[in-house]
Parts: structure tokens; C-alpha cells; sequence
């Protein structure tokens, strides 16, 4: 699971560009609120294709019947739905295990630098 | 095979025909006018399935179908239905389930499976991206549906495949088996884990990676997201959510105030110091580890428990409802929610309906207590009221057809006819249905509901809760004609709401809804007009509210015609067990309240007007099949001398 970072404020936002990092958009799971509906599996595969397809989704859930959990896998694929306000699988998640939190991430600087 | 685009459906059905052993595909279209799930169950059960058999013959016909809005994000669009001859009434059963059976189903490429035959050994049906395949399930035989679950995925090597199986009870032809999906949800009515037992056929094992089309995708995502605002932000919802169905109705809940079967329908009144053990607070403090969720469902009615058991480790248990609180609980007079716990994993792996086993488990105690049945019938039980290990022990013994348990597993109207001795006038069931119920003395459209259920007994078709929701006198007025249909105690309008609500439900069952999204649990939900731009968006069919409404009635009529031809039903067997008319509740909100004859069949005359059927037999009259376009079924009933024609 991808944990929340705190809120940082603009001085460390810019040291953090000076060492060449950046801050990346992510999809943040949070299993134990979880309840298993799969809604967000279909969402993304109809982001992506259209139609409803949960096997072309970027989330996966998977119940684990040994402690009565579901986890929330995030696969590479997901590109935080760029087009849209909120990602598909967030606005459909009722039970408010998907939001939107920032990590740290490695990239090139771009130009405006 | 010619298939055409389908959208909303996956466009297939694969028909198994087991004493040959092959599957063919065929295409659904034809049958769409009846939307799907039930509607097209119901109406090849009616076409294909001979009258004069046995439920368990191999002649006997299973349907299973996901509706056109299953594996799509609309709210709750998860159900499967199965319809099978009943067991126990010999007219229809329409069991219901949710879990992720039935959208999993729709990605593997088929909308409806249809069962007849029997296998020369037993078999399970293994549905893969539009292929059908029978397979030996000599290996699954006599394994729990847990095992078989485990197993079958094991030997596929898929984690993600969803079962659906009956247990030991299925194999033993129990009247109170069932179908289990997803370990812990149930397709319970009417024996159908029997009928699939009869046919050998121990699973379904589906998984599908096929994409499902819409017809207007940006139309239904957008109206999904509205719908599942006004879902979570519904009162029903977030009780349901928090409390589950426990909490909400169950024994001990919010208001405590509900009355429930106590003591096989003895009463209604359980008093507080019982009920407190039982409330779901303390099954949430104790032993709750999260809440679990069908496919696509924002609510999550359904709470996991894990509890150290002994002699069977670390338990998580799923399915603890009202009903399982309620059955278990106040029937028996059993105040120990860990039995209860106990009791619920039990019924979940060895395949039983919670509310059969219940009914039948009262008899036997009620039977015990009064001395009919003694300690050598019992074989040493002990059935006093509050023996909760005597009941653990029941229920496997009915599964397993041993000792008492053989005699139970005829269901409750079979063994009190063979035990006789005034022994019938205890067997809790409509039409043989067993029941476990509440509220029947006290809510009397609640009561006409459970007594003119198609499937027998049951408070999922007619039975409305606008009795407790709270209608505002004025829209009670405009749907049903008189504020009185609100009102518990009344006994006008009851007629008129039943008969809607069994047409409405018809719809909600037909397009694989959950009934907890609709206006059924909260009038702030979902109704038809909801329901027309869904099926717009997902299927590009414009069906207008009104005319759901009539789709939704013929389906219903479909039935009512298959229990008349099948079963032989008249109004006499609409008017439920003689004990809700005589014993009153003995105490709390509702003492004194029990059914009145006059009262009840004033209600039954307005329900069988509305629907238009004849009042002296309950049979439907031609105008009315006239009215719904159903020659077929007209013909059948005619040719049976089973349908009145009227002289205006």
C-alpha cells in the first residue's frame, strides 16, 4: 500500500526540484476501509476501452479469506486517469478506500526549470 | 451460429443437457422482451418444463440468469437468479443471489444457463470466455461448498473463477439445500440445491475476461455516478452499511422494536433481556473484522466476522442476517451468538437455507416440547427451547440425512405429515415454503406478501416495507389510493401495494438489481424511471416506466399460471398458517396484534382485483392474459381448465 505523505510547503517543493525529484500524482488504496465490490476494476477497464472490461483494469482486489481483508493492487498501467478531474476509480468508490496523494518520484526536469 | 451485436446482454445462453453429457450456444435474442434473470427464466422454466414431474426428475429444467445491467457499475447489478421447480411447493421457485457469480458469468460471454438431463456421474460445468465444457467432479462429491470452492480452483489453477455449489445437502436432496456462491452467499429458495443434486451436476465454476459493450457508455456512467450519490446519501443505505441487516431489522436492532419469530411463530414478542444478547452490537464489538460487498454494490449490507471455534481453528463467517439471527436466535429461543456464528458457517458449507432449516428446526422443537417427539425419535437430543448445541447437531444431521435429521430433510409439511398427531397445525410454511419471518401479525400487507408469494412463503415478491418507511400520507394516496397503506394495523390498500410490488420487483429481479438500491428499502431509491434510462444507456431498448411495469406483471403472471398448472394452487393456499390468525402477540410496541380473517381476505380481494384474477378460485381470468399479450399461457391454463373466463 502506498502511504499518504504529509503536505509540504512550497520552500521544500522547490528543494526537492533542486535535487532533480518531483512530485507525481497517485492513486492512494486504503484496504481496511475496502469492502470487495470490484466497482473500481470495472470503472478503469471502462476508462480505458469503453466498455466494461475489468480485465484490462490497473486496480485489482483480491480477498484474502484468511483474515477477511481485500487488498487493493495498483498495477504499473495506471496513469491516474490524466483526462479526467478524478480518476475513474475514485469517483465510483462509494466506501472511500481510493483517493488521490502525491509521492515523491525520480524524473527528468523538464524545460521551465 | 448467427450472433448480432448485443448490448447490455452478453448476447448468449448455453444450454446443458447432462444424460448426454454436451453444451450447445445459442443466441438469447429471442427471449429479450422478457429482459432477462428471472423475466427469461421464468419463461423457458414455464415452456420447457413438463407439469406431472417430480422437482428432482431429470426432466426438471434449472435456469440461472444475470439480468442485462449485471457486470456494469450501475448500483448492485450483481444478482443471478435461478429458477427451478420448488421442492417443496411443486409450483415455481425463484431463488436469488448475489456475490460475483452472476457479472462474472456475463465475461464469460453468456447471459442465461439452462439445465436438464441427468449425468451418469457426477459432474461439474466449467464456463470459460464462450465455452462450455462438463467435467467429473467424482473428486467434489461429498466435499463441503468451501472444499469444492478450493478445490475446483486448485484443479483449474484460477483464483479468480467464482463457484457456485451445493453441499452435502444438494447431494442428499435435502428440501432445504441450496446453491452457494462465493462461500457465503445463497441461492436458498425452494430446494434448488436438490435439483442440482438430482442431476449430479455438484458446480459452476465461470470466469470470464470477455468485455462487456453499452450502448451509451458516457450515459451510464454518468447517471451510475448520480444513482450512487443518491444511494450513499439515502438513510437506508448508511444504516444498512453500519448496522447491516442485523442491526436494521434484526432482533435487538436500532428501535428493538420489530417483532420476530419467537419460538416457531409462537409469538413475535422476544423480551428485551433474550434479545440484548443477540443485538449486533455485540457480534460487532466482539468479532467484526470488515464488511463485504456483492459486485458493484456501494452499500455493503453483509459484515465479516472471525471467531475462534472450537474443534474447526479461526472462522470468519459471512451471511450472519437478520433472518440468521432471527432463525437461529429467537425461533429457537437461543440467546448464544456464538452458536449463532457456528450455526451460519455450518448452513454456508454444507449447502441449507437459513430460513428452512430454521422453520424446520422450530417444528421439531415445538414437537419435542409438547411431547411428540421424544429423546428415542431424537436419539438423545435433547430440543428444549434454548438447546443450541442440539441445533448445531440438527443441522448436520439434516444434511447428512441421519437420525432426526432424515426425517427434516423432507422439509417442514412432508415430516408433519409423517409424524401426524396434530403435528401439521405447527409447520410453519405457505405453500409448503417454509418461513421464518417477522412482523406477520403486526404489519398485515407484510403478511399478504409472504402469503401470496409466488415462490411460496417468501417476503421478497409482494411484501412492502412502506408499512415502516414512513410514506407521507399524500404519496401513499397517489400510488395506492388511501394514506391507510402506510399504516401496519390497516388492512386497506395492502392490496393494491402488493400487487405493485410484485410486478416491480419482477423488473428489479429481471435486470439483476439488488433490491436494496430500489425504493423497496427507501422510498429516496431507485424506482422505475431510474430503471428505464439504465437499461436505455446500457442496452439502447427505450422502455417506458409504465410499460416495465406491465414486463414486470406479465413475469409474475408467468409464474403465478406455472404454480396453477404445476401445483394446483387456489386462494385457499394464499391464506398462510392458521397460527398468525389465532395466538396475538403476547407483549412490546405491537402485544395483542394478529391477523384477522375478515380483514385479510378484504386484502386478498383487492389484490387478486388488482391484478385482476378471480375472487372465488385466486386462478387468472383470460382478460387479464389477454391484457398482458399472454396467448401461450392463456392456452395452457384453458386446455387444464384452470383459468376463468368472465361473463360481463
Amino acid at each position: 500500500m502506498i502511504q499518504v505523505d504529509p503536505p509540504i510547503s512550497y520552500q521544500a517543493i522547490l528543494s526537492i526540484r533542486r535535487k532533480g525529484l518531483m512530485l507525481k500524482e497517485v492513486i492512494v488504496s486504503q484496504s481496511s476501509l475496502c469492502t470487495g465490490c470490484r466497482a473500481c476494476e470495472v470503472a478503469c477497464g471502462f476508462h480505458r476501452t469503453m466498455r466494461m472490461d475489468p480485465s484490462r483494469s490497473s486496480i485489482e482486489i483480491e480477498k484474502d479469506e484468511t483474515v477477511g481483508k481485500f487488498h487493493i493492487h495498483l498495477l504499473e498501467s495506471c496513469d491516474v486517469c490524466p483526462d479526467l478531474e478524478v480518476p475513474a476509480c475514485i469517483e465510483i468508490c462509494d466506501v472511500r478506500a481510493l483517493s488521490l496523494g502525491r509521492k515523491f518520484a525520480q524524473c527528468e526536469l523538464g524545460d521551465k526549470e | 451460429m448467427q450472433e448480432t451485436p448485443c448490448f447490455g446482454w452478453a448476447g448468449r445462453m448455453v444450454r446443458v443437457h447432462l444424460t448426454e453429457m454436451k453444451c450447445e450456444v445459442e443466441p438469447i435474442n429471442p427471449y429479450l422482451s422478457f429482459l432477462g434473470g428471472r423475466g427469461l427464466s421464468d419463461w423457458i422454466l414455464f415452456k420447457e418444463c413438463p407439469s406431472g414431474i417430480k422437482p428432482t426428475d431429470p426432466q426438471s429444467i434449472i435456469a440461472l440468469g444475470a439480468g442485462p445491467l449485471v457486470g456494469t457499475f450501475a448500483p448492485g447489478a450483481s444478482r443471478l437468479n435461478v429458477s427451478t421447480k420448488n421442492v417443496l411447493t411443486h409450483g415455481i421457485s425463484t431463488a436469488n443471489v448475489g456475490g460475483h457469480f452472476g457479472a462474472e458469468l456475463k465475461y464469460a460471454g453468456f447471459d442465461q444457463i439452462v439445465t436438464e438431463g441427468k449425468a451418469p456421474f457426477p459432474v461439474y460445468l466449467w464456463i470459460q470466455n464462450g465455452r462450455a465444457e462438463i467435467r467429473n467432479a467424482g473428486e467434489l462429491w461429498g466435499k463441503t461448498t468451501w472444499q469444492t470452492e478450493e478445490t475446483i480452483k486448485k484443479e483449474l489453477q484460477d483464483q479468480k473463477i467464482r463457484v457456485a455449489c451445493i453441499g452435502p445437502a444438494g447431494e442428499n436432496l435435502c428440501a432445504q439445500a441450496c446453491l452457494i456462491v462465493d462461500k457465503a452467499r445463497a441461492a436458498g429458495w425452494g430446494g434448488c440445491g436438490a435439483v442440482f443434486g438430482s442431476k449430479n451436476l455438484k458446480a459452476i465454476a465461470v470466469r470470464g475476461t470477455m468485455p462487456l459493450n453499452v450502448f451509451d457508455p458516457d450515459g451510464l456512467w454518468s447517471h451510475t455516478l448520480k444513482l450512487r450519490e443518491r444511494i450513499s446519501r439515502s438513510r437506508a443505505s448508511e444504516i444498512l452499511y453500519r448496522y447491516g441487516t442485523h442491526g436494521a431489522y434484526g432482533v435487538g436492532g436500532p428501535l428493538g422494536t420489530t417483532p420476530q419469530g419467537v419460538r416457531n411463530h409462537q409469538d413475535e414478542y422476544w423480551p428485551a433481556e433474550k434479545g440484548m444478547a443477540l443485538r449486533e452490537i455485540v457480534f460487532r464489538e466482539k468479532w467484526e473484522v470488515g464488511r463485504t460487498a456483492c459486485f458493484s454494490c456501494p452499500c455493503s449490507c453483509t459484515h465479516l466476522y472471525k471467531f475462534p471455534a472450537k474443534d474447526f481453528g479461526s472462522l470468519i463467517v459471512e451471511g450472519v442476517h437478520t433472518n440468521t439471527v432471527r432463525g437461529l436466535g429467537s425461533n429457537l429461543d437461543i440467546t448464544d451468538p456464538e452458536a449463532i456464528l457456528l450455526g451460519q458457517s455450518l448452513i454456508n458449507q454444507l449447502g441449507l437455507n437459513t430460513d428452512g432449516v430454521a422453520s424446520v428446526l422450530g417444528w421439531a422443537y415445538e414437537a419435542y416440547e409438547r411431547g411428540l417427539l421424544t429423546r428415542e425419535d431424537t436419539d438423545g437430543l435433547d430440543l428444549r427451547w434454548g438447546n443450541a448445541q442440539a441445533m448445531l447437531t440438527l443441522l448436520e444431521q439434516i444434511a447428512y440425512r441421519k437420525g432426526l435429521g432424515d426425517l427434516l430433510a423432507r422439509g417442514v409439511k412432508e415430516a408433519s405429515r409423517i409424524l401426524g398427531r396434530g403435528s401439521e397445525a405447527f409447520a410453519m410454511h405457505v405453500k409448503g415454503q417454509e418461513m421464518n419471518e417477522q412482523t406477520v401479525r403486526s404489519h398485515k400487507g407484510w403478511a399478504l406478501g409472504i402469503f401470496t408469494s409466488t415462490r411460496g412463503a417468501g417476503h421478497l415478491n409482494g411484501a412492502s416495507l412502506i408499512e415502516r418507511l414512513g410514506m407521507k400520507p399524500e404519496r401513499a394516496k397517489a400510488l395506492f389510493g388511501t394514506e391507510a397503506v402506510a399504516r401496519p394495523e390497516s388492512y386497506e390498500g395492502k392490496g393494491k401495494a402488493t400487487a405493485w410490488f410484485e410486478s416491480f420487483k419482477s423488473v428489479v429481479d429481471s435486470l439483476g438489481l439488488c433490491y436494496y438500491m430500489t425504493l423497496w428499502i427507501d422510498l429516496e431509491l431507485l424506482g422505475l424511471e431510474d430503471m428505464a434510462i439504465l437499461i436505455e444507456s446500457a442496452t439502447g431498448k427505450k422502455i417506458a416506466a409504465q410499460e416495465l411495469l406491465t414486463i414486470g406483471e406479465r413475469i409474475y403472471n408467468i409464474e403465478k399460471a406455472f404454480n396453477t398448472l404445476h401445483a394446483g394452487f387456489t386462494r385457499e393456499d394464499d391464506m398462510g398458517p392458521k397460527r398468525f390468525y389465532e395466538t396475538p402477540i403476547s407483549g412490546g410496541p405491537f402485544a395483542g396484534a394478529s391477523l384477522e380473517l375478515q380483514g385479510y381476505n378484504s386484502m386478498l380481494d383487492e389484490y387478486y382485483l388488482a391484478h385482476g384474477w378471480d375472487l372465488a378460485s385466486g386462478w387468472q381470468t383470460s382478460s387479464c392474459l389477454d391484457r398482458l399479450g399472454l396467448e401461450e399461457v392463456k392456452e395452457r391454463l384453458a386446455q387444464a381448465g384452470k383459468s376463468v373466463r368472465e361473463t360481463s
